[in-house]
């Protein structure tokens, strides 16, 4: 008896001992999702209290076009067809099987494949894809007869794509066509006497074979529908509209071709083991320098057929190379394209392009006119390293729909600072040298080079008519010297970013030059870290520390105040004030060190209150297809208001009825399809349909949109990420960012920068001449952050050079503040276990504002595990002290002018909400920690009386 | 002369102070050699130094028993601190939240030799008890 006593109690202390032990644990794990705990269960944790009077005062300052959110939902829909119309490329159309405006199809291939389709992985991930719209569907709906099996139907439709996303590139091999693949088309040439093919999703594979199988009469691309793009495709495919999709990248007969292909993937340096941090093992060296894309294949090009550079080394040519080029698209009609004259603006320093497009066809279609511009190669460029494309976009229009025989005239405005080059060895600074300049209007990249050739004199398929030459008597290096935005001058930052930096003179490598394409061509880079580059990437935190405090001396350091939370000033009173207006300063004052360091170090899908100015936590998501946060609460007053627990709907295009409740609201096409239209009306829209959704989701930011490079055909996120192009990428951007904002939303542009690929993303130390690096990475963002107006921005995992790029105080700092002048707020990427690259104070010194942290509160200590920011070192160091006000002051000012603000008066005030489960789990730890000292004393005493009772 | 059971009690008791330093080993080179570290490196260690003490101290002279129960209760401390910094790791592993994250091998000797050394330390008390009848 005694002894099942003695066991019973022991039992029981095991049992509460553990059971303290995880709940105390768990509480600190809860603290950490304490912002999805919230979310999931529906928290809020603060309320307004409404100042008197409150009630007669319009404080929605951003309301919805639409009287409901079934209205809206209709309206998506529509526009996600319209995008899925405009993003339909025809890449092939032999004796015009298309369109096909009635009969039998059968369809290879589509069904659930599409759906799975409809939206890439990681953070585009779709609550409900079942719902997504299938090619079956769209074309049944379009009037065709659809068969999914048979062997006999008028027209064959055989579905092939990929897909890949977020953390996974596309895997070596995952670009050619499988056995399967060639099984449908197979079949597909048995049951119908036409054979068209639809590449789904944002990935090429190879298919030459298709381009040259004269049985295959029709080739169409449609990236990642969506929702309802299928719809669009259905449009197209039945000549409802006339397809007038470009592509966004150069599709190569092989996948492998390219020059940054020779320079991709995973990458070790040889004496990885000897470098301690595991983020800080990997590295790709961009060595094609700025020849991404079709600046490689269309520089390549025309070294050729000027017989230039050995370009044509190895027997190579275009056409063995290239499949379909840059912009390329085609139409159920023709058209012609005029240009009819340039006018220069010496003040705005944008150049005027004036195209008159007519349709000379039989059928209405919209036409995409293209401005490619050329600057000279010249020997001052060849003695300094500089790099020349042959083309880059300049700017782009959209027609209307012109009938038959009708004719619009565009106006392309091209901003003329992006044919200066980054003179890294020389001036260094952007010089726009002395020589022969073109513009040149094309179907294509490769058709523009062809116009500018022609006009060079080459037996070319080009058109001189099609070009603008202007000669530039002296190098300029004064003009775009200076910042057109600011005044800031601009000189090189970036030494460290290239990987000539870290070796020793004879292992330095040569980077892709036209001047010799032969002698340059990249190999394979095999890097062994050497003791500088070691002792940077080992020892993180001293390089780190040493970063800060080189970043610390170029911070201004000034008495900074702080509140004790009895003000009345409150944040809202300053929406509309522009960011140096001195009554920040009074506000900022005002803030307590606490709000401060939740505002700056804790920022994981919140943007945490701040209840000393009576700011809000404001909640937002993910993704560039769209919120992925359900549409359960719409911000209608100054609480999220809840829409219901069902909200059934139809999408205005079919009868069926959707239940929008509580599905989440990222329904939208992927980046490329949207770039694919090359239409920035269509970019501006989807914006403002995003603004729309946060409104119905009670949401403020998102993040996204995504504008890093398509460098190879193999980036896992290339769904995510617009095009190969920067100008494609910041045109289509500012527009999306702009139709957002013009709704309250904070759209988070992502990431910043050069994070290219997927493959070791935490940690891979980028390595890109500085020439590059502005012309092509930073130029696809310079767009959205600049007159696009984007008012939040994120860092990327990698490093630039050997720094993760949030700590990286003159991408933060130099560029995208004195050089751009944005006023807006920075985050990390997610500053997970895994992703520890990052020193607190090294990066809010950069001019990060906030962290996407996912590190554990500690009140006590007023710390945030994984980050150094704390009470304790905002109060110990008088520069960090400024850096994290300057942070917060980001923060604010990006939210006090979003929808965040809706239904908040400048005189309310909002009281802090402890949610439930806190004291719940604290109630559970003290029961189970009283529980256990009890049976352990219990425990103790009976098994010590035993033993006396035993001895006795 | 001991018992026969005393002495596989005796050595039941002394695997926890071995699977502890064990677990104290695996832990400091997991730590040392990535900086993936969520949880509060000097705690969990400074609760496995002490389990490692008490579990010694027990094995010779479990003093009231009070040893061996506080062997276990830093252990189960020890066990939870460690579990809640990896938590969002694992969490992150398993949904595929941060991708290419591979779960090192000393992250898994450590959860194994932790696992074992609070098993063993309640079979422990649980021989220690009953070398009382």
């Amino acid at each position: 008896m005694k002894q099942r006593r003695t066991g019973l109690w022991r039992t029981l202390t095991v049992v509460f001992v553990l059971l303290t032990a995880f709940t105390v644990a768990g509480s600190s794990v809860a603290g950490t999702y304490s912002a999805l705990i919230n979310s999931t269960l529906g928290i809020e944790t603060s309320r307004i209290v409404k100042a008197n009077g409150a009630e007669k005062e319009d404080t929605q300052y951003f309301k919805s076009a639409y009287n409901s959110l079934g209205e809206q939902y209709q309206a998506k829909a529509a526009l996600i067809r319209q995008i899925g119309r405009e993003g339909t490329i025809l890449l092939k159309n032999e004796n015009n099987a298309l369109p096909m405006q009635n009969g039998t199809v059968l369809v290879l291939g589509g069904g659930s494949f599409m759906q799975a389709l409809a939206h890439g992985g990681g953070s585009m991930n779709a609550a409900d894809l079942a719902n997504a719209t299938t090619v079956e569907q769209a074309l049944t709906f379009d009037g065709l007869n659809v068969i999914t099996e048979g062997a006999q139907a008028d027209a064959a439709l055989v579905v092939i794509g990929r897909s890949a996303g977020e953390g996974a590139d596309m895997p070596e091999g995952g670009l050619a066509l499988t056995a399967e693949e060639l099984s449908l088309i197979a079949h597909a040439k048995a049951a119908a006497g036409k054979v068209m093919v639809l590449l789904s999703g944002d990935f090429y594979p190879e298919m030459a074979s298709l381009q040259a199988d004269p049985e295959i009469s029709a080739i169409l691309h449609l990236g990642n529908a969506g929702y309802r793009g299928a719809y669009g495709l259905a449009d197209v495919i039945t000549g409802k509209a006339s397809p007038s999709g470009r592509t966004v990248e150069t599709v190569a007969v092989d996948s492998h071709a390219s020059a940054a292909m020779q320079n991709y993937g995973d990458h070790s340096y040889t004496n990885a083991s000897k470098i301690m941090a595991s983020q800080a093992k990997t590295y790709v060296v961009y060595a094609e320098s700025i020849y991404k894309d079709y600046k490689y294949y269309e520089t390549r090009y025309e070294d050729s057929v000027l017989n230039q550079g050995n370009a044509s080394f190895g027997g190579w040519t275009w056409e063995q190379d290239v499949l379909y080029p840059f912009g390329y698209g085609l139409s159920y009609t023709t058209f012609t394209q005029e240009l009819q004259g340039v006018t220069f603006d010496d003040t705005a320093h944008t150049a005027a392009v004036q195209v008159k497009v007519t349709n000379t066809g039989a059928v209405t279609g919209k036409e995409v006119v293209q401005v490619y511009g050329q600057s000279p190669y010249t020997e001052y460029d060849k003695e300094h390293l500089i790099e020349k494309a042959a083309v880059q976009l300049m700017g782009f229009e959209k027609t209307a729909e012109l009938a038959p025989g009708a004719s619009e005239t565009v106006t392309v405005q091209v901003p003329m600072q992006w044919l200066a080059s980054f003179d890294t060895k020389g001036y260094g600074t952007y010089i726009m040298e002395a020589g022969n300049y073109y513009f040149a209007v094309g179907s294509s990249a490769h058709d523009a080079v062809n116009n500018i050739l022609a006009a060079k004199g080459a037996n070319v398929n080009g058109s001189a008519a099609l070009t603008y030459t202007w000669n530039q008597a002296e190098t300029d290096a004064s003009t775009y010297a200076k910042s057109l935005y600011t005044g800031e001058s601009i000189t090189a930052r970036f030494p460290d970013a290239d990987i000539n930096y870290w070796l020793e003179e004879a292992d330095r490598i040569t980077y892709l030059s036209r001047q010799d394409w032969q002698g340059t061509w990249p190999e394979t880079i095999q890097l062994t870290a050497g003791d500088k580059l070691k002792a940077a990437l080992n020892d993180k935190k001293k390089y780190e520390n040493g970063k800060y405090n080189d970043t610390a001396s170029r911070i201004q350091v000034y008495d900074v105040k702080t509140g004790d939370g009895s003000t009345i000033l409150s944040a809202a009173m300053m929406r509309g004030r522009p960011y140096n207006d001195e009554y920040w300063n009074t506000l900022l004052d005002n803030l307590t060190v606490e709000d401060i360091v939740a505002l700056v170090a804790n920022g994981r899908y919140r943007i945490s209150a701040a209840p000393s100015v009576s700011f809000l936590e404001i909640i937002g998501g993910d993704s560039p297809t769209g919120l992925n946060i359900p549409y359960l609460y719409s911000k209608v007053g100054a609480d999220r208001q809840p829409i219901g627990s069902s909200y059934m709907v139809s999408d205005g295009i079919t009868e069926e009825k959707v239940d929008l409740v509580p599905m989440d609201a990222s329904f939208y096409c992927s980046e490329p399809t949207l770039a694919s239209t090359f239409n920035k009306a269509l970019a501006l829209a989807e914006g403002e349909m995003m603004g729309e959704d946060s409104l119905y989701c009670g949401a403020s930011f998102l993040y996204g949109p995504g504008t890093n490079l398509h460098r190879t055909p193999y980036g896992g996120r290339a769904t995510e990420y617009y095009s190969a192009d920067p100008v494609l990428n910041s045109l289509i951007g500012a527009e999306q960012v702009k139709g957002g904002w013009s709704k309250g939303l904070v759209m988070v542009v992502k990431h910043f920068s050069a994070n290219d690929q997927e493959q070791n993303r935490i940690g891979v130390a980028t390595f890109v001449t500085e020439q590059d690096l502005r012309e092509n990475m930073l130029r696809g963002f310079e767009g959205l952050m600049t007159y696009g107006g984007a008012m939040g921005l994120m860092g990327s995992y990698n490093r630039l050079g050997v720094l993760g790029t949030a700590a990286e105080y003159d991408l933060m700092t130099t560029v995208l503040r004195k050089e751009w002048g944005s006023d807006c707020f920075v985050i990390t990427d997610l500053n997970s276990p895994t992703a520890g690259l990052y020193d607190g104070n090294a990066i809010i010194a950069a001019g990060t504002s906030t962290m996407m942290n996912n590190g554990t509160f500690d009140a006590e200590s007023g710390s945030y595990v994984n980050t150094t920011l704390s009470a304790e070192a905002f109060r110990s160091d008088p520069t960090l002290r400024v850096a994290m006000r300057e942070a917060a002051h980001h923060v604010l000012y990006a939210f006090v002018n979003s929808s965040a603000m809706n239904g908040q008066s400048a005189n309310d005030r909002i009281e802090a909400v402890t949610p439930w489960w806190q004291p719940a789990l604290l109630a559970l730890e003290i029961v189970f920690g009283a529980a256990a000292l009890l049976t352990a004393a219990l425990y103790l005493f009976n098994v010590n009386k035993k033993e006396e009772g035993s001895h006795a | 002369m001991r018992k026969p059971e005393n002495e596989r009690a005796f050595a039941l008791r002394l695997t926890v102070p071995v699977l502890t330093a064990l677990s104290m080993i695996f832990y400091r080179v997991l730590t040392a050699s990535s900086f993936e570290s969520t949880e509060n490196v000097p705690l969990v260690t400074v609760l496995l130094a002490a389990a490692l003490v008490l579990g010694a101290v027990a094995a010779f002279k479990d003093v009231l028993h009070v040893p061996s129960l506080l062997t276990f209760t830093a252990l189960a401390a020890a066990a939870a601190a460690f579990a809640a910094g990896r938590a969002s790791y694992v969490a992150f592993y398993l949904t595929g939240d941060v991708m290419n994250t591979g779960l090192s091998v000393f992250f898994i000797l450590t959860c194994i030799a932790l696992a074992l050394a609070v098993a063993l330390s309640i079979a422990a008390m649980a021989a220690g008890s009953r070398k009382a009848r």
